[in-house]
């Protein structure tokens, strides 16, 4: 347990410098100073150019629900490192919990850049210009 | 017992830590790999590269430049290491020979128009500015045309190689018009009617004045030595060249998805007048029309925070855009 | 010495075929460190296969709009239609699929054309704008005019990707004589994302279409395009179209640039919406 524990904050704590990529206007659209990092049911993927969006719906503390929706690298990077459609559909059909990590949009709107992803084993980290996990 | 579980513990954190630093160092872009023609290397970063061969060549014995490239990701051309050549030393270190009203429009535009820039809209680039974006191109020769094909924003580029006229002047083009021949081995192309534009994805603007000549000198079968003498009469004070090295794409690395594959890496397309959403999330400040708001206002309590400084060090590529 | 006109008949015959033998290859026998000059106009590479280099169009203006037969409405020219198999012109649907297909005609200023996004295969090769072909012998790639969109179409025996798709598919080719047969597959079309269609009026397909090109130079100045589509979840069986495509040579001519997405930008926040087809309702 603590094993595990250790190594979420351990993951975070690389999501929190992992590299971006050179992204061209992303200090216009999100705001690096307040980084979010939400878990939730993903809901949605959409394998889309130029950036990819993973939604998931997060439960608030008051038993609502808030769907937020995550800019991801494009899909020609997220399919050079392994991923493919039928992966991302298989989150959406199974609504696999995961924890979402990046900066949130400036206008204040339900969106992040994620940088990380981190699955429902907890234990096992997606940075999403890397490959997901052997399976 | 605790105390030795606790000891434990940190070493496997600090084990997690470097294979997950490792995992994200190695899975950085570029990808590096094979021309359409054949893999050949494989394993990730730190294999040495096979000696690369000699040019290869057309039935015509031109230069054959058929595959995919790379070069250097020049995200701000303008800090010192976007490969301009400084003419006072001859070293690559030098900056926009910008006039003062263009040099305050540049900073104008990375200060409050980051939404202007033609990557945001699904616009090419235009050249040399999309030789500098990620990811790399494709250029697929024959004897009437070099046809390219970019990864970001899936930009094209015909260069002609049957000497003929330039479109008149009127006429804009994203990515110019662009006429070619041969002068040995070097290939120079001649570019015009460009519409205005960035340099880089860090507002260094440009107008629809510019003129372009290039030269791509291939050193081996992997290597082109790439020079770029460009004009804007309107913009700058003096001519500037630009320089890079254009590498083939995937003779060390080739991504996960390829490795397997005879033929390895393809450029894959990218469809981005459908998907693009980005747009929408500029805000004012950026010059683009949402509102700004509070970040992260709707975030469940604890899901906030602020990063860091960031400390130097563990990245070689990537990282924020550097400003 | 006369020669019997039976004899003389039997090598005037002989000649004749081994003439029209060569006819039918394309070519006549090339001088020493020639390449061969075509008699029909089709020029060879130097590994022999045709030449399909050039910029191409299709002069029929009806098909963007509708490839089936079809009279003319605002902004659409009266066509015959292109679909040569089944034999009555008529796009094969299910009847489930067609009354889709109509609602589809009812919503046609959703048309994605119209909206600059990726035309899909084969329609990308009918939509009214002119297009290069760039051709080695391991690899073509085929570069648009409309939105940069440009094919990838590989001759090195490479499979198709697995698990991604694309707007303009996935396309491997081989020669079958002088016909260049490009199996495209890899097709998208997510309904909740944005679909493509075969014209302006709403032809449609799954993401199970899969299609065939067949590509054929017959001269110096045409080229026959078809494709046949194979979709189950919408069409009761196999259709085939055929184009007809032609060479552009207009001095100086090349493939210039329309990349709508910024006038459809300028124009949607000037409050101008859809102006890209002013469409009659029905």
């Amino acid at each position: 347990m603590r094993l595990k524990i250790v190594a979420v904050v351990a993951a975070l704590g690389l999501l929190a410098t992992a590299p971006l990529l050179a992204h061209h206007s992303f200090s216009a659209e999100y705001d690096s100073s307040k980084v979010l990092t939400l878990t939730g049911k993903v809901t949605q993927f959409d394998w889309v150019n130029p950036h990819s969006w993973i939604y998931i719906e997060v439960t608030n503390p008051d038993g609502t629900k808030t769907l937020w929706k995550g800019e991801t690298p494009p899909v020609n990077v997220l399919y050079r490192n392994g991923w493919t459609k039928p992966m991302t559909e298989e989150m959406v059909i199974k609504g696999e919990i995961v924890t979402l990590r990046g900066p949130a949009a400036k206008d204040g709107s339900n969106h992040i850049f994620s940088q990380g992803l981190i699955r429902e084993d907890g234990v096992t980290i997606l940075g999403l210009n890397g490959p997901p996990p052997e399976k | 017992m605790r105390y030795r579980s606790f000891r434990l513990t940190i070493l496997v954190a600090g084990f997690a830590l470097v294979l997950l630093l490792a995992q994200l160092l190695f899975s950085q872009p570029p990808a590096q790999n094979p021309g359409g023609q054949g893999a050949r290397g494989g394993g990730r970063g730190g294999v040495p590269a096979p000696p690369a061969g000699p040019v290869r060549r057309t039935a015509e014995g031109k230069p054959d430049l058929t595959g995919y490239w790379i070069g250097a990701t020049k995200t701000n051309i303008n800090n010192g290491r976007g490969g301009i050549i400084n003419p006072d030393t001859g070293m690559p270190d030098g900056k926009i020979p910008y006039k003062p009203e263009w040099e305050a429009k540049a900073a104008d535009t990375a200060k409050n128009h980051m939404f202007d820039e033609p990557y945001a809209h699904c616009l090419p680039a235009g050249i040399p500015t999309n030789l500098g974006l990620q990811f790399g191109f494709q250029i697929v020769q024959d004897k009437n045309t070099l046809a390219w094909g970019w990864d970001t924003v899936g930009a094209t580029r015909l260069i002609y190689l049957d000497n003929r006229k330039h479109v008149p002047d009127s006429i804009k083009l994203y990515q110019g018009d662009s006429i070619g021949h041969w002068e040995g081995d070097t290939l120079v192309v001649d570019t015009t009617s460009q519409t205005a534009g960035w340099w880089d994805a860090s507002g260094a603007v440009h107008s629809d004045a510019v003129h372009v000549v290039e030269k791509f000198t291939p050193k081996d079968e992997n290597t082109i030595a790439y020079e770029a003498l460009v004009e804007d009469p309107v913009a700058l004070t003096r001519p500037m060249t630009v320089t890079d090295t254009l590498r083939r794409n995937g003779i060390t690395n080739v991504p996960l998805a390829f490795k397997n594959r005879p033929a390895g890496y393809e450029q894959t397309e990218t469809a981005c007048v459908e998907g693009e959403r980005d747009t929408a999330l500029y805000t004012e400040s950026g010059g683009g029309f949402a509102k700004d708001g509070v970040p992260g206002q709707a975030a469940p309590p604890g899901a906030v925070s602020s990063p860091p400084p960031r400390g130097g060090g563990g990245r070689g590529r990537g990282g924020p855009p550097q400003q | 010495m006369k020669v019997p006109v039976a004899v003389m008949s039997i090598i005037v015959v002989a000649a004749l075929a081994a003439f029209s033998g060569q006819a039918q290859r394309g070519q006549t026998p090339a001088g020493r460190g020639q390449a061969a000059v075509p008699n029909n106009g089709v020029p060879r590479m130097p590994d022999g296969k045709p030449d399909l280099t050039g910029i191409w169009q299709v002069l029929d203006l009806s098909l963007d709009a509708n490839i089936e037969p079809h009279t003319a409405s605002w902004g659409v020219h009266a066509g015959q239609g292109v679909i040569i198999d089944p034999p009555d012109g008529k796009i094969p649907y299910l009847p489930a699929s067609l009354a889709k297909r109509q609602e589809n005609y009812k919503n046609r200023a959703k048309d994605p054309v119209a909206h600059c996004y990726k035309p899909g295969v084969p329609r990308i090769n009918y939509v009214p704008f002119p297009f290069q072909i760039t051709q080695t012998p391991a690899w073509i790639q085929v570069t648009y005019e409309f939105v940069h969109n440009h094919r990838n179409i590989y001759l090195n025996g490479s499979t198709h990707l697995p698990g991604i798709d694309f707007f303009n598919g996935d396309s491997r080719a081989k020669w079958d004589g002088d016909t260049l047969v490009v199996d495209v597959t890899n097709l998208n079309d997510d309904p909740s994302l944005v679909p493509t269609w075969f014209d302006a009026s709403g032809n449609y397909h799954s993401d199970a279409l899969h299609v065939v090109e067949r590509w054929t130079r017959t001269s110096m100045d045409n080229m026959t395009y078809r494709a046949t589509m194979e979709d189950p979840k919408v069409f009761s069986r196999p259709w085939t179209i055929e184009v007809l495509l032609y060479r552009h040579k207009e001095p100086n001519f090349r493939i210039l640039e329309y990349e709508c997405q910024i006038f459809k930008e300028k124009l949607a926040r000037e409050g101008k919406g859809n102006f890209l087809r002013i469409v009659e309702a029905n």
